[in-house]
């Protein structure tokens, strides 16, 4: 009876610890997906800059 | 001028102002009774428990509302007149203006509860004029005008005005909230002081470190 | 941009958090009535631990900030709040999901779940705040003296959850088992479990650290995107 209330519940176990990775993961690529472009437009804003002078 | 007679001058600014136009305690008056009539049918107050139990909630709850109405008016005329900055322009030291504008809160809503507390005796015949509700009552007003005048001056500057100061507020409120229910029923129960102490501590202590704290940081609010 | 403390750490990191597995589920007891669910119970306090940490982060840089004006304090309180928030939400949601087998109810207001709820409010406050303010000065001012003064009130609400407990009877019998009361088959097990805590809180700390500088750069370089566009501009 305990086994079967341990398996059930394991799917608890498992999507906790799946909430955490997608929710880590998902602000991890969300913030390098950001700084990517970020440093995309400095660089070219750095150009700019450059042709300007 | 010494300081004590500075923050009543800006009280009694205040009072000048609303007596005029009575506009924030008539609306902060008819928006209590409305609370009480819509509580009177939302929670089913038929036993004698249960009236008990949930009225001291239904009166913070009425008092917290009203209080906010009043905060957000308040600041709001004080920068659409443009008065708080003639005001920081004189020589006043910015923690009387601080206090001046948290006493003056704190007396709108204390008139409002003075109509407010026998509304919900006469209503819900519950015995709340007592002195130790009163006495938590005004210590419970007093911390929330005081950490309310800081919020809503910061709240009147941002471009949701009105939603802002109640996000702000109940999160930073809600341990003076629980406090005074608690206490009130304690309270109104007519239980020895001994048994709702730590309540009324707990509210003391609130309101004197939330008041501290925001006299401390108020100046840091209004400068330019 | 070569970022070689931000990498080191990053692998730091993912070898804390990859140990930090292998001991909750293959090192850490079982427990005697929770069996396998109880081992949320690992991740679930340490980054809730981790996102209260963030709050005292945000009060220091915050005080910091008002007495410096410096822009990197407020760059560092900002960061802070946005992990602490995601680590507080991650925190609820396992939290919730372990309380649903063991309490069978998703939510109950006791202290420390109540003290997460109003602290999570809090960091939502605070964000949307610094997002209804346009003027970068006054943002940083303001949400500053919001840090501070609402970090005052957290553990003033603890306390006043945690009375109403000690007075009102425990809601129900298991919750009372639940708050950290966790039986294992010997004294070893208590051990084994109090020390892969301590270890997840480390490794969840070592992560915040991790995070906190990925934001922080982000909300750097965007300064300088700013600051270019405005020279270029004028």
């Amino acid at each position: 009876m305990s086994e079967i209330m341990g398996f059930k519940n394991a799917i608890f176990l498992v999507v906790a610890y799946g909430v955490f990775w997608v929710g880590t993961f998902l602000y991890v690529m969300t913030m390098s997906a950001r700084q990517r472009n970020l440093e995309k437009d400095l660089e070219a804003l750095e150009e700019l800059v450059k042709k300007d002078k | 001028m010494t300081y004590l007679r500075k923050i009543a001058a800006i009280i009694a600014k205040d009072i000048a102002a609303e007596l005029r136009t009575r506009e924030m305690l008539s609306s902060m008056g008819v928006f209590s009774i409305l609370v009480i009539i819509v509580f009177n049918f939302a929670l089913e107050l038929t036993e004698r428990q249960i009236i008990e139990t949930t009225v001291p909630g239904a009166l913070w709850v009425t008092i917290i509302f009203a209080g906010m109405l009043g905060l957000n008016r308040s600041l709001a005329v004080e920068l659409d007149k443009g008065c708080l900055d003639g005001l920081l322009l004189t020589p006043v030291d910015r923690s009387a203006i601080f206090f001046g504008k948290a006493f003056g809160n704190a007396l709108f809503m204390l008139i409002v509860e003075v109509i407010l507390v026998p509304l919900f005796v006469v209503f819900f015949n519950v015995p709340l004029v007592q002195p130790w509700v009163i006495v938590i009552v005004v210590l419970g007003t007093l911390g929330f005008a005081g950490v309310g005048t800081l919020l809503s001056s910061m709240a009147v500057n941002t471009r949701a005005r009105e939603v802002m100061l109640p996000i702000l507020l109940f999160p930073v409120a809600m341990p003076m909230l629980i406090a005074a229910v608690k206490a009130t029923s304690g309270a109104m129960m007519g239980f020895p002081v001994s048994d709702w102490q730590q309540w009324l501590s707990l509210l003391i202590v609130f309101d004197v470190i939330l008041i501290t704290v925001s006299v401390m940081v108020f100046d840091y609010v209004v400068e330019e | 941009m070569k970022d070689t403390t931000g990498t080191i750490l990053a692998v730091v990191s993912a070898v804390l958090v990859a140990t930090a597995l292998v001991l909750v589920f293959l090192w850490a007891p079982l427990e005697m009535t929770m069996k396998e669910v109880q081992r949320i119970f690992y991740f679930h306090v340490a980054v809730d631990w981790v996102g209260f940490l963030a709050f005292f982060v945000t009060l220091v840089s915050s005080i910091l900030y008002l007495r410096t004006a410096a822009r990197k304090w407020d760059i560092v309180a900002l960061s802070s709040v946005e992990i602490g928030a995601l680590f507080l939400t991650l925190g609820a949601m396992t939290g919730s999901l372990w309380a649903r087998p063991v309490w069978n109810t998703w939510w109950t207001w006791d202290a420390r779940l109540t003290t997460v709820a109003i602290t999570w409010l809090v960091y939502l406050a605070y964000l949307m705040l610094r997002g209804a303010i346009d003027d970068p000065q006054r943002q940083a001012r303001f949400s500053a003296v919001y840090g501070i003064v609402s970090f005052v009130t957290v553990p003033l609400t603890f306390a006043s959850v945690f009375f109403l407990r000690t007075i009102h009877p425990a809601l129900f019998a298991a919750s009372t088992a639940a708050q950290g009361r966790m039986q294992f088959d010997t004294g070893l097990g208590s051990a084994k479990m109090g020390m892969t805590l301590t270890f997840c809180v480390i490794a969840f700390t070592v992560v915040y650290v991790t995070l906190l500088r990925m934001r922080i750069k982000l909300e750097r370089t965007a300064d300088r995107v700013a600051r270019l566009q405005q020279e270029l501009v004028g």
